[in-house]
């Protein structure tokens, strides 16, 4: 017995001392694996551990003034299909891969044979920007060193609708032109990170994010325009281009009392889907980067002025000089008609040039300037959209003597669409010019407003007396014996001005180009609505009257049938 | 009893009496033994714990990838409708089935206004549009 203990102690100690060198030199080793790695191997094995995913950031939408319903250019998400060449010539299967996608994506099989061409490349794109159902069938296939990466594009769902306010942003997500470069700054939002650990499947490990920057996706752009109208607009205005054989034209609603812009077209027009392909000609928003000599939609702008500072009044009668006068030996004529003495009120109806330059003169050069200053001309009116033309109205100190009657009829003088259209908004208004806006509000994604355009009045040329004077003038211009007569609309009166202005060549003006307009407000006793459409060198028929003046009819009847004028607000009809 | 038998029945009472031997003491004294279980149980309570972290983790991850793949799928189905309810394909269709209609004004369009979750929702006639008043509540 005593001899048997011992032996089984020694045992159990040798086995237990074993057992604990093992696990020493194991824990050593581990130890060695984890704190005694060499730098090299460390960052080689953290490499191969650790991935940087980048989480895709959506661009906000952007909507019409009804909000979420109507999203005219939104993010979509879509797939790149890349190709490993190297694998593909690996397997021999290049002439098979090129013809079966070939047939999948629409494109030339030799195309696709160019881009696999280079075997010691290991990535190609083959096609970007495919949209999930391709991808699918792309990927039903199975080929080998065929994969997908996930991208996201800018899409605009109609088309070419509203395409000069929109703009377009391009593949990098920046805005390039419109309101994609205007708002770029909300719209953009900022892109995610995140640098996780993978597991051997090259899983995420969430436990083992070192960081988690989440994406920020663009703020949505609500605009003030509504697609309803802009698209009776632009159906309008492209017609009549077509009709008169013009170059081109442009037409804008507004609303008088806040400035909003709720229709703004330009022809012709482009796919913003295939903006890289449109014609840069097409591009052009003529309502605000173009301008043009107004002819006589100024008249309105002279004889407000003079009402203004009370040197006439409607009934004042003006002396026409039967058809023509001279003035510091330069002949004006009132082109094919002869008037005598007229009321001003007539001036404006009959369209008489030398009636508005005889009222120009009545004001002087220096009030007539300062006149044309407030309403905006030869200074851009801040317009919340690139591009915006400031026109063209000489300092009166280079002016000349026959300046003052020539710029009355709307010559020597450039303005913008959208500065016309100021102006006769200021009269709808009762002498408040009110800044124009094409951008409503900027919402968040959780839907905080982050940015809110409200109406800015930017000045008051004149007062609320003269203004209704003038809603009267402008109506009778529409009425029988006016210029404007095929604006009228039934059941309501029609207050506005045609314009006939001979497009300015090799330092005269041409006898054969004219740029046709007609420019007012609906309804003429209450204003809510201003127009004005502006058509550029119309063959053969070139007169504001019959060219512009029923394109303003048609847009003005199916706003005002559209937005059940006069206005009232919603009503609740039954709770569910 | 032959020898072998002999040495069989010595071993067996050896076996038996270190057996007896081993059973009446412990290797370990017990509260080192107490530490020893306590850290085993504190041990395996941190894997599961840990394991447990992970599966929230795989979950909060899938779940990451079903949200993202779900916005995905709803900003193409948005784009697919804007574009089938636009006017110019809204007039294509009419025209392919040979109907003759007229835009509505705003006083014949029905406007079902959401609420919040367990509030009774609204619906709206639009007498004018939304360029001018917003919805009565």
């Amino acid at each position: 017995m005593t001899e048997e203990q011992p032996v089984s102690a020694w045992r159990c100690y040798s086995v237990t001392g074993s057992m604990l060198l093992v696990m020493i030199g194991l824990s050593v080793r581990l130890a060695h694996f984890h704190f005694w790695v060499p730098d090299a191997n460390r960052q080689e094995l953290r490499s191969h551990r650790t991935v940087v995913r980048h989480a895709l950031v959506r661009r906000g939408a952007i909507r019409d003034r009804n909000g979420a319903r109507n999203i005219l250019a939104m993010d979509i998400n879509v797939k790149d299909v890349c190709a490993d060449p190297y694998i593909i010539h690996k397997r021999s299967a290049v002439h098979d891969v090129s013809m079966m996608l070939g047939g999948i994506l629409e494109i030339e099989p030799s195309t696709i044979l160019e881009c696999l061409d280079d075997p010691s490349r290991r990535f190609a794109y083959v096609r970007r920007f495919v949209d999930e159902r391709v991808a699918n069938r792309v990927g039903a296939f199975g080929f080998e060193g065929i994969f997908f990466q996930e991208a996201s594009v800018r899409r605009y769902p109609q088309d070419s609708l509203m395409c000069h306010v929109l703009g377009f942003a391009n593949y990098a997500g920046y805005g390039g032109a419109g309101v994609e470069l205007s708002m770029d700054r909300y719209l953009r939002g900022s892109p995610g990170e995140i640098v996780t650990e993978v597991d051997g499947l090259r899983h995420d490990r969430y436990l083992r994010r070192t960081m988690a920057v989440p994406a920020r996706d663009g703020a949505h752009v609500e605009l003030t325009l509504d697609q309803t109208i802009q698209y009776f607009t632009e159906e309008a205005l492209g017609n009549a281009v077509k009709a008169h054989f013009a170059r081109a034209g442009c037409a804008i609603v507004m609303r008088v009392q806040t400035g909003e812009i709720l229709a703004m077209a330009s022809y012709p027009a482009f796919n913003l889907n295939e903006f890289t392909t449109a014609d840069p000609n097409a591009m052009l928003n003529r309502a605000i980067a173009s301008v043009y000599e107004p002819g006589s939609t100024m008249k309105a702008l002279v004889i407000a002025a003079a009402m203004n500072e009370g040197l006439v009044s409607d009934t004042t009668p003006i002396d026409c000089e039967d058809g023509a006068w001279s003035h510091h030996g330069r002949i004006l004529r009132d082109h094919g008609h002869r008037y005598g003495t007229i009321p001003v009120a007539d001036v404006l109806r009959k369209s008489s040039n030398i009636g508005a330059a005889k009222i120009s003169l009545m004001l002087g050069p220096q009030k007539f300037y300062d006149y044309t200053r407030q309403f905006g001309l030869g200074k851009s009116l801040k317009l919340d959209l690139p591009g915006e033309e400031a026109g063209i109205l000489h300092h009166v100190d280079r002016w000349t003597g026959i300046s003052c009657s020539r710029i009355a009829i709307g010559q020597g003088v450039a303005v913008t669409p959208l500065q016309m259209l100021s102006i006769y908004n200021t009269i709808a208004n009762e002498g408040r010019m009110m800044k124009p806006r094409v951008v409503r509000r900027v919402l968040g994604r959780e839907g905080n407003v982050v940015l809110e355009n409200k109406a800015e009045v930017l000045a008051t040329p004149i007062n609320p007396h003269v203004s209704h004077t003038m809603w009267e003038l402008l109506a009778r211009a529409t009425e029988e014996g006016g210029t404007g007569k095929r604006a009228r609309i039934d059941g309501m009166r029609v207050a506005g001005k045609t314009g006939t202005a001979q497009k300015p060549e090799n330092g005269g003006y041409s006898d054969t180009n004219y740029m046709a307009s007609f420019v007012g407000f609906v309804p003429a006793e209450s204003p809510e609505l201003s127009l004005i459409v502006v058509i550029d060198e119309p063959q053969p028929r070139h007169s504001g009257g019959y060219v512009a003046a029923p394109v303003f009819k048609l847009i003005a009847e199916q706003a005002i049938r559209y937005l059940h004028l006069p206005a009232s607000p919603y009503q609740v009809v039954s709770r569910m | 009893m032959d020898s072998w038998e002999v040495g069989l029945a010595m071993a067996r009472r050896k076996t038996r009496k270190r057996n007896t031997k081993m059973d009446s003491s412990y290797l370990l004294p017990p509260p080192a033994l107490a530490v020893v279980i306590l850290a085993s149980i504190m041990a395996l309570a941190y894997i599961s714990v840990g394991e447990r972290c992970e599966d929230l983790g795989r979950e909060v991850s899938r779940l990451e990838r079903d949200l993202d793949a779900k916005r995905k799928v709803l900003g193409n189905e948005q784009s697919k409708w804007q574009r089938l309810k636009s006017k110019p394909q809204v007039e294509l269709a009419l025209k392919a089935f040979g109907l003759e209609m007229d835009w509505p004004q705003q006083n014949q369009v029905l406007y079902l206004v959401r609420r919040p979750w367990g509030q009774a929702g609204q619906l709206a006639t639009a007498n004018q549009s939304a360029t001018w008043g917003q919805v009565a509540n």
